[in-house]
Order: structure tokens, then sequence, then C-alpha cells
């Protein structure tokens, strides 16, 4: 007399062995080359990109923010990695910012459901659809048309924007259509204007959603290549320098730049959690009286 | 006019070109009642509900709220407050922070804020929950929430969307003695929307039955129940049986009327109108299957198709030969009742003066 759980083991025990070695397989795909990455990343000075190791030692984080000197020890091309990842930076940030506010108005829009909503909606995702490097040559040659020289923020920006904004879009039209609209008609019928309700009610209820766009319109910048190749012009975001460093030889320093910049990514993930969960109310201890001024 | 909370005067909405969802109504309600809109889906009484609210503005006509005109006014303009069917609290604010904001968006004092919603919180049983995360709520106290939420601002008006629809049926019977309590503490008018009529003649001291953006019958719930004004309201309010016929005679206010089921007696209006095609209508709760002997003023004979236990009373269905049925509600029946079944010949009989003629 089999329990109903042990029949299921039995029949189904094979199939969970597999899907647990799939599980650890996936997980090592997905980690395995950052962990050898960052151990590579502290080979020795003598050492090379690949094993074995050459002793241990920080000197390819050192020469991370020593190019110049990189340049001249190891022939290496010019990286200017820290200048580059605070280009990228402040790019994505702003990036980050438009779209999402852009995003945000859009999707409001969109609840209205206006005439030409329908061809809109799917105007607003062809930027998704259409070849990066398309775009960024069609950029390139409308800077060049009027006049403008090619900058990493000036016309680098516009180009990001129309990469980030339907994700983010996306990202806000599902979120608002979870939403339940009968709060807002509530704090209208409690005496907010609209204006009001929006910034007490939509948008804190739509916090989550935002930021998850946000994080959406930060990383898609802040690695975006394809786009941004030919419409940067002469000083480089932090992966065309990356890639750039690649083209002429390999040293670990490309593996400490790697590590660097998934550390600031789980960062930057962690602070996006935070305040996601941070954003929800929660009830105080017993005795600590949020009305006793 | 300080008495009346809310006026409508020809109030018509249209949507588009083609649909009106409500048709030149005209209502008042006193402050301090309890009034409740019933009808059918799409009969305009939520369309109703949010035109005072101001969610919608009337095609044509006025509402004027505690004397103001208010008919082209915003929501938050407007002093009503509005619960709702899924309750629709702020899910980032404490219990307590619900209930003060509507005292908020008036630039109340903190202090003032904190002491009314305490007092509200208190009217409605939930002091203890004032600190605590809406989600950790159950449904009932959710709704007391909304309620002191939407109470708190001292509103002309309480408007109530489907205030129950979300609640257990225990929970709804004890939200209704509630909601009237609510009622008569504070004085406010309350404008209950519902398809539920049980709950409407519940909680109620008019009902509003309303078809195809039109008020059929206003009146309070013994009125609408036992003097139904028309055809729609008899097939639409209680259980009632409905027989077709012709009159063929009045005399001292009752008509006798012959149809296809048989000839019957009912009471009449006087301000019936010079027709002659009508309906008996007979509720199932005052005919009564015949036992040997008993002859009422009016019989029918049948067969029943099938009976329904309820705790305290059995209700039959019984098929005449004119291929109409008719519903007896018997409350606490003999033995000799309790028996019958499906396929048994039965006479059905009641009163004349429980019977009513009306007109389509």
């Amino acid at each position: 007399m089999a329990e109903p759980t042990s029949y299921h083991v039995a029949k189904f025990g094979w199939v969970k062995i597999v899907l647990a070695i799939y599980v650890v397989l996936f997980v090592l795909m997905l980690y395995g080359p950052f962990i050898v990455m960052a151990i590579l990343s502290f080979q020795g000075e003598d050492g090379g990109p690949t094993f074995p190791m050459q002793g241990t030692s920080i000197f390819w984080y050192e020469r991370l923010f020593n190019p110049s000197g990189t340049a001249r020890d190891i022939g290496e091309y010019v990286g200017d990695f820290g200048n580059a990842g605070l280009r990228s930076l402040v790019l994505a940030l702003l990036v980050m910012c438009i779209s999402t506010v852009l995003a945000t108005m859009a999707a409001q829009a969109m609840r209205a459901r206006f005439l030409g909503a329908g061809p809109i909606f799917y105007l607003y995702l062809v930027g998704i659809m259409i070849p990066g490097v398309t775009v960024g040559l069609g950029h390139a040659l409308f800077w060049q048309g009027i006049g403008i020289d090619k900058h990493w923020l000036g016309t680098t920006l516009p180009v990001h924007i129309l990469w980030t904004f339907p994700f983010c879009f996306i990202v806000m039209l599902t979120v608002f259509n979870r939403f339940d609209r009968s709060t807002e008609e509530a704090a209208m019928c409690l005496g907010a204007n609209s204006w009001r309700t929006f910034w007490h009610i939509t948008l804190p209820i739509m916090k989550p959603g935002i930021m998850a766009s946000a994080l959406f319109g930060f990383t898609l910048s802040f690695d975006e290549f394809a786009r941004t190749v030919l419409v940067a012009g002469s000083q480089n975001t932090l992966p065309l320098d990356v890639l750039g460093a690649t083209t002429i030889r390999i040293t670990p320093r490309i593996f400490a730049v790697g590590v660097i910049i998934t550390l600031i990514s789980f960062a930057v993930i962690g602070i996006f959690g935070y305040l996601m969960t941070a954003s929800r109310y929660r009830p105080r201890f017993r005795g600590q009286e949020e009305h006793q001024v | 006019m300080s008495d009346i909370a809310v006026d409508l005067i020809n109030v018509t909405k249209r949507f588009g070109r083609d649909i009106l969802a409500v048709d030149e109504m005209t209502l008042h309600i006193a402050q301090g009642e309890y009034i409740s809109f019933i009808g059918p889906s799409g009969c305009g009484k939520t369309t109703t509900l949010r035109m005072i609210s101001g969610f919608e503005e009337p095609t044509d006509g006025q509402i004027l709220i505690a004397g103001r005109d208010c008919t082209h006014l915003e929501p938050h303009e407007r002093n009503t407050a509005m619960v709702f069917q899924h309750f629709a609290l702020f899910p980032h604010m404490s219990v307590a922070q619900n209930v003060e904001f509507g005292l908020r968006m008036r630039n109340v004092s903190s202090r003032e804020r904190a002491q009314r919603a305490l007092e509200m919180l208190r009217a409605v049983d939930i002091e203890d929950l004032a600190d605590r995360a809406i989600q950790q709520l159950s449904g009932g106290q959710q709704q007391r929430v909304g309620l002191a939420r939407a109470l708190v601002t001292r509103p002309d008006v309480l408007l109530l969307d489907e205030p129950l629809g979300s609640l257990d049926a225990n929970l709804r019977l004890r939200m209704q003695r509630e909601l009237r309590r609510l009622n008569t503490d504070f004085g406010v008018a309350f404008v209950h929307v519902t398809h539920t009529q049980t709950e409407a003649f519940a909680v109620s001291d008019r009902v509003v039955i309303m078809n195809l953006g039109r008020i059929e019958q206003i009146g309070p719930p013994e009125e609408v129940t036992h003097r139904p004004k028309n055809l729609f309201v008899a097939q639409f309010v209680g259980k009632n049986n409905i027989l077709a016929g012709e009159i063929t005679g009045v005399e001292n206010g009752v008509a006798t009327v012959t149809g296809p089921a048989g000839t019957f007696r009912a009471r009449i209006a006087d301000d019936a109108p010079a027709r002659k095609d009508c309906h008996v209508v007979v509720r199932a709760s005052l005919t009564n299957l015949l036992l040997n002997g008993e002859t009422p003023e009016n019989t029918v004979e049948g067969e029943v198709s099938f009976s329904i236990f309820e705790t305290s009373q059995i209700e039959f269905n019984v098929d005449l030969p004119s291929g109409d049925s008719i519903r007896v509600d018997e409350h606490e029946p003999p033995p000799a009742i309790t028996a019958l079944g499906h396929g048994d010949k039965v006479r059905v009989g009641w009163n004349t003066d429980d019977a009513l003629v009306v007109f389509e």
C-alpha cells in the first residue's frame, strides 16, 4: 500500500534527477564565466588571460586607473575605463530618468483609450524591432546632415532613449493593467484633484513598476553598443571601450573591468530591490503610536 | 431646501448617440434618508450614482447636492463620499492614513485629523486596527475602513456602489445592519446601488426600481413588494405569480379578469389605465395548496412539477393546463401538504384581496 507521495517519487524520481542536473548545469553556465573571470582578474603581473595563474596580484585593478602606464608597459590598447565608465554612468542615469518619465506619461495616456491609441501603441514598440546598427547609422547621418558634432552625451542620449523607451513603456503598461482605477476615484471623491490624486495615490501605488522601468532603462543604456558605436563620437562609453580593448590584445585587465561592472550591477539591483519593498506600508510595533505629537 | 440631500432634475445621460443610459430622471433624496437603486444590469442605476459623484457628466438636466448646483463640478469639488465594491482602499497607507486622507485633502490639521479618524474607527468598531496595513485585514474589516474613510469627511451624501458585493453571505447580513445603524447615527443620506433585492429591501427607507434608464417605481420596500405599479415591477420584485388575461368587468375596486388559466378576481387601482389586457399578480407566499373542503375566492388546478425544501417553508411549483406555472410558498405546512410531490394533482387558491391587476 503505497502512499500517494511515495508513488509519485517512485514514478517521477528519474525526472526529478534529470531536472536537478539541468538546473545545476544552468546555474553553472550562468555564473561559471563570472567566477572564472573573477579568479583570472587576480592574475599575477606576468600572467595572461588564461590559466594557469602566475601567482596572484591586484596589478590589473591598479592598471585600470592608470592606463597610460599600461600602454607603455604592455602595449595594450589605451582603454580609459575610469572616464568611460563615468560617461556611461551619467548617460545611463539620464536615460533612465527621461525614459521612465516618458513611459509613465505614455502609459497614463494609453489608459484613456483615445482615438488612435492602437496605432500609436505599435509605433511606440517599433524601436525594439529595428536593428540597432541601422538606428545608429540613421542617427549618425542625421546629425552629420544638420551639422552637429557627434558626442557621447548630446547625440547618444536620444538614440538610447529611443531604445529604452519601449521597454519602460511595456513595463508601465503591464503595471497599469493591474491598477485598480477605483482607488483613484476614491481619492477624487475624498477631495483630491487630479494632480493630488496622481501624487498621493497613483504614483505611490505605481512605485514598484516605476522602479522596474527605471532598472530596465538604466541597464539597457549602460550596456548599449550597437546603437552607440556610430553616434558617440571620439570619446567612448564603457562598452565601446571594453570592446576596443579586446580587439588589440586581451589582458586580465578586461576581467578586472568585468568584475567591477558586475559588482556595480548587483549593487544597483540590490538598491532597487530595497526601495521596492520599502515603498510598502508596514505596521509599526505596538507602543509606537503614530499620532502622538 | 436644506433638508434635501440630492436633487436630480430631469437628468439624462447618453453614451454616444445610441445609448440612453438615464432618461429624464427626477428624484429627491432627503437628508438622512437611505435609498437604494435596484434593477437589471444596464438599467442606469450605476450611471446615476456616478453622475451624483461627478464621474459622469449628465447630458441634460441638473444635479443639486445639499441645494448647490453640482451638475458640472468635478468629483473633488462636491461634498460626496463613496464606498466601493472592492473597497478601493489605498494599499500603501495604514488604516488610519486611509481614513485621514479626505481630511488631509481638506487641509485639516494633523492633530484634528488623527482625532477624527480615531473617532470614526471607533464608530465602525475597528479602532484597534488603526496602525495595521490594509493587506492584513479581512474583507469585512476592509469595508469598515472604506466606510470610515468615506464618513469621516461628513459628506452631504454617501454613495455605496455594491458595497457588500464582495463579502460572503453571513458577513453581508451583518454589514446590512451596520449600514442601517450608521445611516441612523450619522444622519447622512445613503444612496445604495445593488443587484440584490433582499439587501436593498433590508436597509432602505425607499427603493428605486429602474429599467432602461427610467424609474419604474419608487417607494418603501413594503409598498413595492405589495403594490407593484406595473408588470415590470411585479416581475422584478419578490416572488410573484403572474397570469395574463382581459378585464371583463370592474366593481368596487375589484376587477374580473379572464385568461387562459381561468377567471380571477383581483384588486385594481382607481387610477388604472382604461385598458383590457392586463396581468393578475399574486405573491407566492399568499397562495396555498388547498386541502379538501377549502374554497377560497380564486382557485386553479394543476400538477406539482417539483418542490424545494427550505428551512421554514416548502416551495411548490405547479404546472397549469394553460401552460402557466404557479409558485406556492407554504410556510411550515401540515404533513398532508409536505407529502405532496412531483406529479400530484393539486388545487391552488388565493384571496381576491391578495391579488392585484397590473398593466404593461
